[in-house]
């Protein structure tokens, strides 16, 4: 089965795999070979993906995905490895959410947001090095 | 004829302005080359955006989505990218011409601007300052995602407000480091060519119907956003160009010049010659 992460700054990954485990907007989802025909929208979090006998992980925030025939192509904001991630800032990153959210107002908007962002930090400081 | 000495510091000056036009013409290559890998790797996240928007509104039907459907008929909105420098040869001014030329049509009488890049955002205040709506200039390092889902974002909020009728896209198309060309395209309502009708049937979640608006809305980002992006890399191929030809300009220049310097050099060795053969000849007498 072929994977494809692309993000609107530059495709990511594009190899074959064996199995993969992505985080739907209503909740996570496994994809193996001869799945149905899909689409999807994604929250942020993290794809875990077999290639090669190995466990990858990438971070995800928010996108769509579409498995057709032997593809499962994703369309991501954003991408990232977490060797790629600077564990020290997605850190504070999250604190700022957190203490954001806690003293936020009453705006169901600004609420949604930030509950967003910090989906996103979460998912990236559970995997940062 | 120039003198001597004003013929020495022209070829001077003019070498100057030679060595920065070549140092900016280096520039712009590194630059170029940096925009078009960027165009480039942006390009599969919109082949794949537009092909699942294609197939997605062919399951829902068009008519459940209003970014598909004709506008409100309210005058239309148009976005003009154009760079925040100058120095670039006809690249601002092309595009600033294709933005009129649409102005002055049917289509956009009474249209709204909003424009992203200083050249012209200066031009655009200057002549048609009152349909001006929003401006985004000197942006540091150029145009990124952010700025382009802002400028999508607020556009297609005007267009589902129907105070914009439709939203158009002015800016440069890059070929190739010589030929770049200014281009209009229609954002919003979604072009008829990009709805090719697929047989897939999806199983979708959450359902189509909300896929596609937020679809939707993640096209018109990607298009805005690959705007910009071609609008970089010609802007960088422009002023390459400009500037080599400014190079070539300059050298032909020195070389006129210097032949000019040679000739009055060789003028006043002359006349040395002659008025010391002549004071000779009148002390022989």
């Amino acid at each position: 089965m072929r994977l494809r992460i692309v993000t609107p700054v530059r495709p990511v990954v594009d190899t074959e795999v064996t199995e993969v485990v992505v985080p739907g907007s209503e909740g996570e989802f496994g994809v193996l070979p001869l799945h149905v025909t899909f689409l999807g929208g994604l929250a942020p979090g993290i794809l875990t993906y077999v290639d090669d006998g190995t466990r990858k992980r990438v971070v995800l925030d928010g996108g769509y995905a579409e498995v057709r025939g032997d593809n499962l192509t994703i369309l991501a904001d954003a991408a990232e490895f977490p060797e790629e991630i600077d564990g020290a800032r997605a850190r504070a990153e999250m604190s700022r959410v957190e203490e954001a959210l806690a003293d936020g107002g009453a705006d169901p908007a600004q609420t949604e947001r930030l509950l967003r962002e910090l989906a996103l930090a979460r998912a990236r400081v559970s995997v940062a090095p | 004829m120039p003198s001597l000495k004003h013929t020495r510091k022209r070829i001077a000056s003019v070498r100057n302005t030679q060595q920065i036009t070549k140092a900016m013409k280096m520039v712009s290559a590194a630059k170029l080359r940096r925009a078009q890998e960027a165009a480039e790797n942006a390009r599969p996240y919109g082949q794949r955006l537009e092909e699942l928007l294609a197939s997605v509104a062919a399951t829902v039907g068009e008519e459940s989505h209003p970014f598909l459907q004709p506008g409100s008929g309210a005058p239309a909105e148009v976005i003009v990218i154009t760079s925040d420098r100058g120095l670039c040869g006809g690249y601002n001014a092309n595009l600033i011409k294709k933005a009129e030329a649409f102005l002055r049509s049917d289509d956009g009488r009474d249209a709204t601007l909003v424009t992203c890049g200083r050249r012209g955002d200066d031009y655009f205040r200057k002549h048609r300052g009152s349909s001006l709506r929003e401006r985004h200039v000197n942006r540091v390092g150029g145009f990124d995602l952010a700025l382009a889902r802002e400028v999508a974002g607020t556009a297609a909020e005007r267009f589902l407000s129907g105070s914009a009728g439709a939203v158009y896209l002015v800016y440069s198309q890059f070929r190739s480091a010589i030929a770049q060309f200014p281009v209009l395209v229609r954002l919003l309502p979604v072009e008829a060519s990009t709805r090719a009708v697929t047989d897939v049937e999806y199983l979708c979640e959450p359902t189509a119907a909300t896929l596609l608006r937020s679809l939707s809305a993640r096209y018109i980002e990607t298009k805005v956003y690959q705007a910009m992006l071609e609008a970089t890399a010609s802007e960088h191929g422009a002023r390459m160009t400009a500037m080599d030809s400014a190079a070539r300009n300059a050298s032909d220049m020195i070389d006129r010049l210097t032949l000019q310097m040679n000739r009055a050099r060789q003028a006043s060795i002359t006349t040395e010659l002659m008025e010391i053969v002549g004071g000779a000849e009148a002390l022989k007498g």
